[in-house]
């Protein structure tokens, strides 16, 4: 007799899990998509249980943060609960109506954290503030976003960050992934559109918010960064869509390791922009 | 494959009083009240019986507003029937607006279906300084100056300024029965800010629903109830925003108090809170359900072109020629009020005197007991049928209803009545609100404050009408359907203060053993 709750992590990368979702807009209902900033969205889970045993009152917990590889319980902002009883072997998806509005500073590309906590299913106590989906079934992160871009290079800020009483030694890298599945992409609102390898983009990842082109050619990177207990850091992906096509994508991962342990990650899905 | 759970959400979620058990005018949650329960009715929209179903409440729209979880759990619900569901939340923290709430009911064989409703959320404050009370929602604020009362004669000995808190005090503490109400009202002097100003004729509605004094019943219930809510949880307890205070009280007259015999318990502060809610509805009567005085008001004085409307107000003194407000009853109220409008270039004024009458009628209440219970045999069942004035009933989803079960030593216990074809109540729908209670479960109650379970328990019943407005409703046809009168009550009011408001019980039964 058990009770065993999950939200899936996402695969490959657990990062992007298609079990959180939102849908933007003043419709619960509507149909998922990117958050837009500045504009009301609502947050979507899935949540299974794969026990023996009823679940009763699970409560879903959903958090946002600003686009970071590893994402803490101490630089996140709650948005809202809801709950859920779930049978053995069920799976239900659970809607959090606490409207959630992805701030204008970040553009939407924000991180959201769905855990589920039931008294018979408990997360460690004291929690740690790493939400760390790899290690709890409980908790899944999604941190995928479109970076929809016109012709002119974009400067994204990347948090790295340490909990108050830990240092962190991080090795951040940069890579071009693999297709992203057809789910994760109708999840971000995107229709007919196509994966491709070719080196349509260049990608930089560096400390320096300075507008420099990128000199590498499609290239990864990878830098080192020493965090202090309780401080953050950023680091910034340029990106220049040099001879990005409407129609197809091409993600960009950038991941964070501590060690031999990938602690974080963050993927751009990169699109040509409709508006020119 | 699973078909959805043909379970629907029909009527707006209503705000209840789980102290008095009162729904709150229009079933408008205020976070001035800390503890409510969202009530509402979920109805099987099929022909077919449903089996095991589940129904919960999943999230809400306010992270201000913090429900308790529970999932109600129903072996049968049968085809078109009315479950009534709620649940306890914290509003405390909540803000004012419409909220959407979302709950899930699912029967056994079949998939989950998920009902997202919107609740209507009001933020009533006090100012000691300014003494004014404040009500927001989203489309501006009601600011009440002056509210002049009639009251039970204890609780004016002064003929100036009532003021719960300085009774309780006066009181030792705890305030007891004598300060409990219920308060008529007799005047109010009340001013809405639109947020922000408008031009043309009409401003937004209050969520685009209720007229605007319905917000001055909220007002003034809360007014009302402070002290009964403060009474029952005790000194030092948070479990209310406001102070209740009104302004001035009529010397020259008296209203009856209750006397449901048990002072201090759940008897006591539902039949106060009943009381309250017949007495300050009024309000609500003498304002006029199809068009309410700033809507006529705002008619009457058209702006001209390209002025803001800044602030209007309302103010209003009300008569009671037939004597006290009553439950069902077509009472009349004399009312005179002066409506103004200021906007940023003049200053409009528009009066009316004229009697209105209280349109949330019945024809009485019958109530079916038996004349003599074995008390250890099998549940007591009560039966309430509620006459409509055109000859029908009430049913189902139409009231939410109750009893009190008066014991012979006069502790009373709460009992739901309803129509929903479930256990004891044979068909959904049918016009019989259904209640009962093994009076086993009752006995160790009783014999811990060592009261008599044989004897003569009486049955008193109330009911409050719901609000049957629907969303696609235009915002000025839905603000006519209003929801909350008390439509059945055992408690009268009179203005009789020599003798408790009569409370007439519907049926008596011999208890034996």
């Amino acid at each position: 007799m058990s009770i065993e709750l999950e939200i899936q992590d996402g695969s490959p990368h657990w990062w992007n899990s298609s079990d959180v979702w939102v849908v933007p807009g003043n419709d619960p209902s509507g149909s998922p998509g990117q958050p837009i900033a500045g504009q009301t969205a609502y947050l979507w889970g899935r949540v299974h249980n794969n026990g023996s045993t009823f679940a009763n009152s699970a409560q879903v917990n959903f958090y946002w943060s600003n686009p970071a590889t590893g994402v803490l319980r101490s630089n996140s902002t709650f948005i809202g609960a809801s709950f859920v009883d779930l049978d053995p072997g069920e799976t239900q998806e659970v809607l959090c109506l606490t409207p959630w509005m992805p701030t204008i500073v970040n553009d939407g590309h924000e991180c959201i954290v769905a855990e589920v906590i039931h008294v018979a299913d408990p997360l460690p106590s004291p929690l740690p503030d790493a939400f760390d989906p790899p290690a709890y079934l409980q908790i899944a992160q999604r941190n995928l976003s479109v970076l929809s871009m016109k012709t002119s290079m974009m400067i994204l800020p990347i948090e790295l960050a340490a909990s108050p009483r830990e240092k962190k030694s991080l090795e951040v890298m940069l890579e071009f992934g693999e297709e992203i599945d057809r789910k994760s992409i109708r999840q971000l609102g995107m229709g007919k559109i196509e994966y491709t390898k070719k080196p349509i983009v260049k990608a930089e990842l560096t400390m320096d918010r300075g507008c420099g082109k990128i000199n590498t050619k499609h290239c990864c990177c990878h830098l080192r960064v020493d965090l202090a207990p309780g401080t953050s850091q950023a680091v910034y992906l340029k990106v220049d869509p040099c001879n990005l096509k409407p129609g197809v994508y091409i993600p960009i991962n950038v991941i964070a390791r501590e060690g031999d342990k990938i602690v974080g990650g963050i993927t751009f899905i990169v699109i040509r922009s409709e508006e020119e | 494959m699973a078909t959805n759970t043909p379970m629907d959400i029909k009527k707006r979620p209503f705000a209840v009083e789980p102290i008095t058990n009162i729904m709150i005018p229009d079933g408008i949650f205020d976070t001035a009240i800390f503890s409510q329960r969202i009530t509402c009715y979920y109805t099987n929209t099929s022909d077919v019986d449903l089996n095991d179903v589940n129904i919960y409440l999943e999230s809400i729209g306010d992270l201000g507003i913090v429900p308790t979880s529970h999932t109600f759990f129903f072996p049968l619900i049968r085809a078109g029937a009315s479950v009534r569901v709620s649940w306890l939340a914290d509003f405390r923290n909540g803000t004012p607006g419409k909220k959407l709430v979302s709950f899930l009911a699912q029967a056994k064989g079949m998939n989950s279906k998920r009902v997202i409703k919107q609740i209507f959320v009001s933020k009533t404050t006090y100012d000691e300084t300014e003494k004014e009370y404040t009500c927001e929602v989203e489309e501006g604020s009601l600011k009440v100056s002056y509210m002049s009362v009639i009251g039970p004669k204890n609780d004016w000995s002064d003929g100036h300024r009532h003021d719960c808190c300085c009774c309780c005090c006066k009181q030792g503490g705890r305030p007891s029965n004598e300060n409990l109400g219920p308060w008529i009202p007799k005047a109010m002097n009340m001013a809405f800010y639109p947020k922000p100003g408008y031009e043309g004729v009409h401003g937004d509605l209050p969520f685009s629903d209720p007229w605007w004094k319905i917000l001055a019943v909220i007002v003034a219930i809360i007014a009302a109830i402070v002290a009964i809510i403060a009474a029952a949880k005790g000194a030092g307890t948070a479990a209310i925003a406001v102070s209740g205070t009104f302004d001035e009280t009529e010397p020259s007259v008296s209203c009856c108090e209750p006397d449901p015999g048990g002072a201090g318990d759940i008897g006591g502060y539902t039949v106060a809170g009943v009381a309250s809610v017949i007495a300050m509805v009024a309000i609500a009567v003498a304002l006029s359900d199809k068009e309410d005085p700033w809507w006529r008001g705002q008619k009457a004085t058209p702006p001209g072109k390209g002025e803001i409307t800044q602030v209007e107000k309302v103010d209003a003194i009300f008569d009671y020629p037939g004597g006290a407000p009553n439950a069902g009853v077509a009472y009349p109220v004399d009312v005179k009020w002066a409506y103004q409008r200021v906007t940023n270039a003049n200053t409009y004024n528009y009066n009316v005197e004229e009697q209105q009458v209280n349109i949330h009628i019945s024809d009485g209440v019958e109530v079916i007991t038996p004349a003599t219970h074995h008390a250890f045999e099998k549940p007591l069942v009560v039966k309430a049928k509620f006459h409509k004035t055109d000859g029908k009933y009430f049913v189902g989803s139409d009231l939410y209803a109750f009893a009190l079960l008066q014991s012979p030593d006069k502790l009373c216990f709460r009992m739901d009545l309803l129509d929903d074809g479930i256990d004891f109540d044979e068909n959904p729908n049918d016009g019989t609100y259904t209640g009962a209670i093994h009076l086993e479960s009752l006995y160790k109650i009783l014999l811990k404050q060592n009261l008599k379970l044989e004897g003569i328990w009486k049955v008193y019943v109330f009911a409050q009408d719901v609000n049957d407005a629907t969303p696609d409703m235009l915002p000025e046809v839905a603000a006519t359907h209003i929801g909350g009168f008390m439509v059945a009550s055992a408690v009268h009011l009179t203005f009789d203060p020599s003798l408790p408001c009569p409370l007439q019980a519907q049926a008596s039964i011999n208890v034996v053993t």
